[in-house]
């Protein structure tokens, strides 16, 4: 039996600046002052140095996709119609990658590992948060 | 010689059957592997004075219950939590106590029930709310993205290693063809009819490159394995070398050291780094002195990562290296000779070391290794455990 369930992510005092700017269709990312590089998961200090304070900037939406995964069977009842969809792991910066939905992966047009991916925030289930996505190529 | 070097061994150990069954309790389970062990290791309860449990309630049962129902009075107890990732661990807490004289004869008890539960990943299932856990689920999880269940970790991080590499995911075939024909012989094994390519190219995709044949049944059993004092006779099996469990921006639980996956590094350990693990360090040997393995499968990719990262091929070799029968029944490197946890039973990793025991004892029947002498267990996590005959 699957039941219904939310969906939302944790948005919390740490992880605010993310889904704040998620929501208003922007990349907000971590980094390193010390270090300037930025990172992920949220830290409230740096993972590179020994008590490093951490700023927040906006990073350009995209990245090289390096992989994907296709669902054909559902564990979560928000997707069970929405067969397949896919996870991809896109990598923003050099060694930072995060994990974005795909709605469409049997299209012709569905990117494949190696390509560039621009990304956008959208609902993936009703009510639920902007997340990063991959949007459907417009042909 | 570390202070575990062959000083500590596994004096006893004793399992339930694995069938799914919901009517149980899981203190059915526990019982029998728990006297089962007993009477293999020739001792009563009463001289049980150390107790370490792999997972608590509700998949299984807490330190506390199995103490009091079964009457037994340990002085040392500890319990780890619910995942699989901690079988070495559960072992070296009792060794560390034995060696450190917190207790002389410890029982390790691995029983779970997932029958009357929904799947893993699902909301009727105790672990649904990993998938949002803060920073990510334990398996690379982000339930607001549908990356719900563990097969999906594994799945990806399987699909960067062909990436990388260059390799066929049809290869992989032979990991579960080798541990089903290991579980044709094997009496106990869940899963034991034949299995042919055919069938596996054949069985229904999950999450892609994943397919139904390559993941583990979750079921129902218990292993239990006694730990003490070494130098109690020939059927003991010695704990030569050890190593815990890794983890850190490097680490992901289903992939090998710096694959590239999530935030991890791309360098990967060197073939000396991989042949000098801790573990073999420890027990003065490296992987040529490796008779047989047992390596932690619950998604058919995770050997090749351990056959890598402890040295017996270079990386990205290992889907070559398992062809041909290799790790089958009489090859040259048999691996999860019971059927591991694709074919016996999902066990936390804790059947395979049982297996290991049992074969090192030379009591596997017709599943024997010819001159078992010396055998690892390790997980693509990195903990491993280097087992001798006593």
């Amino acid at each position: 039996m699957i039941v219904a369930e939310p969906l939302a992510p944790v948005v919390n005092a740490l992880s605010r600046p993310f889904w704040a700017a998620a929501g208003e269709g922007r990349l907000r990312l971590p980094f390193c002052v010390t270090t300037g590089t930025a990172f992920w998961p949220p830290s409230p200090s740096s993972p590179f140095v020994q008590s490093g304070a951490v700023g927040w900037r906006d990073v350009p939406a995209e990245g090289v996709l390096l992989s994907r995964v296709t669902y054909r069977r559902a564990f979560q009842q928000t997707f069970a119609d929405r067969l397949p969809y896919a996870v991809c792991l896109v990598e923003i910066l050099p060694g930072l990658r995060l994990q974005v939905h795909l709605a469409e992966p049997d299209a012709a047009t569905a990117p494949q590992a190696g390509d560039l991916v621009l990304l956008a925030f959208r609902p993936v289930a009703e009510g639920g948060p902007p997340v990063p996505v991959i949007p459907e190529a417009v042909s | 010689m570390s202070f575990l070097g062959g000083k500590t061994a596994i004096l006893g150990v004793g399992a339930s059957r694995f069938e799914r069954r919901p009517e149980a309790s899981v203190l059915e389970f526990a019982d029998t592997a728990l006297n089962a062990a007993l009477a293999d290791a020739g001792l009563e309860k009463g001289q049980i004075d150390g107790l370490v449990v792999q997972i608590g309630s509700p998949r299984g049962a807490d330190y506390d219950t199995i103490a009091e129902t079964f009457g037994l009075s340990p002085a040392f107890c500890s319990q780890t939590w619910a995942h699989g990732r901690f079988a070495t661990t559960v072992i070296l807490q009792a060794a560390m106590a034995v060696q450190a004289g917190l207790a002389t004869r410890v029982a390790c008890l691995m029983a779970m029930k997932n029958s009357d539960i929904g799947r893993i990943g699902e909301a009727d299932n105790p672990f649904f709310h990993e998938q949002f856990r803060e920073n990510g689920g334990p398996h690379g999880e982000a339930g607001h993205l549908g990356m719900a269940s563990p097969i999906a970790g594994a799945a990806m991080a399987f699909d960067l290693y062909c990436r990388r590499y260059g390799q066929a995911r049809e290869l992989l075939a032979a990991i579960p063809l080798a541990f089903r024909a290991h579980a044709a012989l094997t009496d106990d094994a869940v899963m034991r009819a034949p299995m042919s390519a055919a069938d596996y190219r054949a069985s229904r995709p999950i999450v892609d490159p994943l397919r139904l044949l390559d993941c583990s049944p979750v079921g129902d059993g218990a292993v239990c394995l006694i730990v003490g004092a070494g130098g109690n006779g020939p059927r003991e099996v010695r704990i030569t070398g050890a190593q815990g469990l890794r983890a850190g921006r490097d680490t992901f639980i289903f992939a090998p050291v710096g694959l590239g996956h999530g935030q991890q590094s791309q360098r990967r350990l060197t073939r000396a780094e991989a042949q000098g693990q801790r573990a073999y360090a420890m027990a003065g040997v490296g992987p040529d002195a490796i008779d047989l393995v047992g390596a932690y499968d619950s998604f058919s990719p995770l050997p090749l990562y351990v056959l890598e990262d402890f040295g017996f091929c270079g990386e990205g070799e290992a889907l070559t290296f398992v062809q041909g029968g290799r790790i089958g029944p009489g090859g040259d490197l048999p691996v999860n000779t019971s059927g591991g946890q694709l074919s016996q039973a999902q066990m936390n990793g804790w059947g395979q070391i049982r297996e290991l025991v049992v074969q090192l004892r030379g009591e596997a029947d017709g599943r024997q290794v010819l001159h078992a002498r010396r055998a690892l267990w390790a997980s693509a996590g990195g903990d491993a455990l280097v087992l001798e005959r006593g």
